[in-house]
């Protein structure tokens, strides 16, 4: 997460929608092909998504 | 010494014009008011009406335009602006707030309905406005819109037509921007697992 790069930002940005647009069980699949082998990019997307799940229960 | 009447406006029409310098020129012109409204906002933290800010926020943009017949009728601008300074009053509050109870003891009140995990007054007030710097350098339309929703309490479809985009879009774009906020601030286990 440190320093992220505009170019990282809006990678990150587009393979999050891509995912959330997804059904839940093709997600992974599809994080691992759009990330090509970036573990890290992976990890970000994945880890986002974790925190868009943890705060929805307790949006209005 | 008062401000004269019409250097509000000029100086909100430099802004507007890309003058970064007249923010810094504004800010103690308009603050002391704004401050006001904030502490009414504030005060009524059992009960927060968000709404309450943004009508207030509104009645000061009319009377700004009262003042002299504006040569700019930009609400956008005048809203961004106004949504900058109530970050800047809600981070002070939670700044005194913080050096008086040393961390404990606020009502825990949510900035907004929509971002329950920051409380007005708390820590993760100051943390959320770090995060906010940092997201800025790589994508201020999204400061933007945090600071409109969230800050001045502006609603989805009001920050879609300040922000001359569709509400669907504030949504998404604020749906992932409360996720990397979020994740700013609270790196949890997944950031750290690969």
């Amino acid at each position: 997460m440190m320093n992220q790069t505009k170019e990282r930002f809006l990678q990150i940005e587009a393979i999050f929608h891509e995912a959330l647009a997804a059904p839940a069980e093709a997600r992974t699949e599809l994080i691992e092909t759009r990330c090509h082998g970036d573990r890290e990019l992976a990890a970000e997307v994945l880890s986002l998504l974790e925190a868009c799940a943890e705060m929805s229960p307790f949006r209005s | 010494m008062e401000p004269g009447k019409g250097e509000i406006t000029l100086l909100l029409a430099k802004w507007k014009d890309g003058d970064s310098s007249a923010f810094k020129e504004l800010m103690p012109l308009v603050y002391p008011h704004l401050r006001e409204v904030a502490a009414a906002y504030i005060r009524r933290e059992r009960n927060p009406d968000v709404l309450q800010a943004t009508a207030l926020v509104h009645e000061l943009y009319l009377r700004l335009l009262k003042q002299k017949k504006a040569e700019w009728d930009d609400r956008q601008h005048f809203y961004t602006f106004a949504a900058k300074l109530m970050r800047m009053i809600l981070i002070d509050h939670a700044r005194e707030n913080q050096a008086q109870m040393r961390g404990g003891g606020f009502d825990r009140v949510p900035l907004s309905d929509d971002l329950m995990w920051v409380n007005i007054g708390s820590p993760e007030l100051l943390d959320l406005t770090h995060a906010l710097d940092e997201l800025g350098a790589l994508d201020a339309y999204k400061v933007q819109l945090v600071e409109l929703r969230y800050f001045l309490g502006c609603t989805a479809e009001e920050t879609a037509s300040l922000m001359q985009v569709s509400k669907a879009t504030v949504d998404r774009d604020l749906k992932f921007t409360k996720s990397w906020l979020f994740r700013r601030i609270h790196p949890g286990i997944a950031a750290d697992a690969a």
